[in-house]
């Protein structure tokens, strides 16, 4: 019998800090047995967890095609958070997963896809792009679009990477803060008003939405303006979660579980759920 | 497949011959509480009440549970070695709780390890109930004071003996061990027969509930749930008590190196629960917790396990210390959704 609760050890294999204000951190993380390695999907999650401490749920930020490390953006809110942050290379944790389903890419092949964020929701979205990107995978999709938004630029994840994949022709990416600052040379506004700027098509196009509540409300009315259906808008949601596997009761929005029927769900789906998301 | 004869005298050796290859667990009663344990040798269950205060789940899902052990040497599983557990004495509500919460710790992605591993090789004998309590509605959700769900052996009490009727295979087979069991004779049956009709007729006539999960998803957003929680403390009193709840945390505690990670019963009336980083609650009100609590019994795990989430053992009923009553709740929300037209 497989015992789902216990962690697999892993090792720290590298951090750096994220963000100016210090409450981000990406850590990325190797088996310390490489047989116990395991395949997963863009916008799927683990369990990070760290003996005595706790575990919690954390959205896999790296993908599926870059072999050999998980990576991980850990935001600083709690006991366990704090703990991860005071992670050095070279220290083990433990992990369970990968958890949850993923993003539609088997719905979306040949399409084209619109991602949209904000603030540090782009960690498995962040996954997808790469994964989208990949050699092996870009000539199955059709153009990528990357919105992405944060408070000021400090607070931008991944931005070398981002500003690399700026200079690319395989991807449109469009990079804002909330207001302008000294140096900062590209948009300006909040995400749903530059969506609105940039509008999309929504010609056999999918959106990716992944933010703040308050971005994605405001989002939401953009995006069905551009004429993109319920059923072509996906996010991932998030809850108190415990066990990950639909066992503990905690993170269910109606008949679903968030960890296990979820995270990733489609507007339409959402729609017929009768909580609040 | 045979039916056998237990002559209540001889219990005691009954019980001691399950005993030789399970940890026997039955209800007892212990400073004033009625629960289910693992009976000492020689020890007799407590039979002269229906169902225990506690519900039978910790049997296999223990309140508190150390799971994972962490030490020096690594992180090791802490689970159950004991040997299988018989249940002896369960009632038939409860043993079809077993199967409800059963549905959700082994499903088809995931098995719950600790539960799975309490459950292997188990053996659950159920005692029918000849009078039901009034607060018991087990006929309400398909249930019945002799249904068989949940029970590898059902026992009619006639008095001076219970008939047992085996109902899994694997009941069978340990009935068919056990030494010096009489065969039942076609007069034994008849007379459990009788007492179990005698039994149902007893039971008021359930209200049809066909209609019930229909009225709940139309109703989700009407005040109608503000006037059946308005009194409720959210003390929780109803979920721990109930067989069919099944929540739980999950915490560390460390010291100096070491550390356990333990599994605690929990309950979706507390605002703790759901409460997020950022200080939202997606349920913040006491409303929305108790909505919570019967719109999964009634109408999510309809769609989940395709029938209703309670059992109707009645618990919830008469531990609650504002008198709120699950059947009040269940008539009264299919007769606002038929008054106010929206049920489907
Ligand atoms: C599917 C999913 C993916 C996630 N991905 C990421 C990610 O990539 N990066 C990241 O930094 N965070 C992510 N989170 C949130 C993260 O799991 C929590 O912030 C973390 O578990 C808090 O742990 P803590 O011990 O530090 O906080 P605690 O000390 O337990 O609590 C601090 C505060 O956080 C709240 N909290 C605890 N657990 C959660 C939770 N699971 N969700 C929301 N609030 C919680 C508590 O109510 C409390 O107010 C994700 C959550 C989910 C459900
Ligand atoms: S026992 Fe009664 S008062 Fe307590 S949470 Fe349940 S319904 Fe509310
Ligand atoms: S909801 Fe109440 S009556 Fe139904 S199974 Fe739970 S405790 Fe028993
Ligand atoms: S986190 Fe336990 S059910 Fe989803």
């Amino acid at each position: 019998m497989k015992n789902i609760y216990m962690p697999i050890p892993v090792r720290v294999k590298s951090i750096r800090s994220e963000s100016d204000d210090r409450t981000l951190r990406t850590f990325d993380l190797e088996f310390v047995h490489e047989d116990d390695a395991f395949d997963y999907m863009p916008g799927q999650f683990c369990q990070l967890s760290i003996p005595g401490v706790g575990e919690g749920p954390f959205g896999i930020a790296s993908s599926p095609t870059e072999k050999g490390f998980l990576r991980f953006t850990v935001n600083r809110v709690g006991v366990l958070t704090t703990a991860l942050h005071y992670l050095r290379e070279g220290d083990e944790i433990g992990i369970r997963g990968p958890l949850g389903n993923y993003y539609p890419v088997d719905e979306f092949r040949g399409k084209n896809v619109v991602i949209v964020s904000g603030g540090f929701a782009l960690t498995t979205l962040r996954s997808l792009t790469v994964y989208l990107r990949d050699p092996a995978n870009r000539g199955d999709f059709g153009d990528i679009t990357l919105i992405y938004g944060a408070r000021r630029p400090g607070l931008m994840i991944y931005r070398d990477e981002l500003e690399v994949w700026e200079k690319e022709d395989d991807i449109a990416v469009y990079l804002t803060i909330d207001q302008a600052v000294e140096g900062w040379d590209k948009m300006v506004g909040f995400v749903p008003t530059v969506t609105k700027e940039i509008s999309p098509s929504s010609k056999d196009a999918w959106v990716m939405l992944c933010g703040p509540p308050i971005m994605i409300k405001y989002t939401l009315p953009t995006l069905a303006e551009l004429g993109f259906p319920p059923e072509r808008i996906y996010t991932s949601l998030e809850r108190r979660m415990k066990c990950g596997i639909g066992k503990c009761g905690r993170c269910n929005i109606g008949s679903k579980y968030i960890c296990l029927d979820g995270p990733v769900f489609s507007f339409a789906e959402i729609e017929k759920i009768p909580e609040e998301i | 497949m045979n039916k056998y004869k237990l002559q209540k005298d001889k219990l005691q050796n009954f019980l001691e011959q399950l005993a030789e290859r399970f940890a026997v667990y039955a209800p007892v009663e212990k400073n004033g509480i009625t629960s289910f344990a693992e009976l000492e040798p020689g020890q007799l269950p407590a039979l002269d009440f229906l169902r225990t205060q506690k519900p039978p789940k910790d049997i296999f899902y223990p309140q508190t549970e150390v799971i994972l052990k962490f030490d020096e040497d690594g992180t090791k599983s802490t689970e159950y070695t004991g040997k299988p557990i018989a249940v002896f004495g369960v009632r038939p509500c409860d043993a079809k709780g077993f199967v409800i919460v059963e549905r959700v710790f082994v499903d088809k992605k995931y098995e719950d390890f600790y539960w799975a591993i309490r459950r292997k090789d188990s053996l659950v004998i159920s005692i029918g109930c000849n009078e039901p309590l009034r607060s018991c509605f087990c006929n309400w959700v398909g249930g019945g004071p002799f249904d068989t769900t949940g029970s590898d052996v059902l026992a009619t009490d006639t008095g001076t003996e219970y008939i047992l009727q085996p109902v899994s295979e694997f009941g069978e087979r340990v009935m068919a061990e056990i030494e010096k069991l009489e065969k039942a004779t076609e007069k034994d049956i008849d007379k459990a027969k009788a007492l179990q009709t005698k039994a149902l007729a007893s039971m008021p006539e359930p209200p049809a509930l066909d209609s019930l999960k229909s009225s709940l998803d139309a109703l989700f957003d009407d005040p109608f749930w503000d006037e059946v929680t308005a009194k409720c403390l959210g003390c929780a009193a109803c979920t721990f008590s109930c067989p069919t709840c099944y929540c739980f945390d999950i915490q560390d505690e460390s010291r100096r190196g070491k550390g356990v990670r333990i599994r605690i019963w929990d309950t979706c009336q507390f605002p703790l629960f759901t409460k997020e980083g950022s200080g939202h609650n997606p349920r913040k009100s006491q409303m929305s917790r108790l909505r919570q609590r019967y719109m999964h019994k009634f109408s999510y795990m309809v769609e989940t396990q395709g029938e209703f989430g309670c059992v109707g053992c009645g618990r919830c009923v008469s531990s609650c210390p504002v008198n709120i009553d699950v059947r009040e709740f269940i008539v009264e929300a299919i007769a606002t959704a038929r008054d106010k037209g929206v049920e489907a």
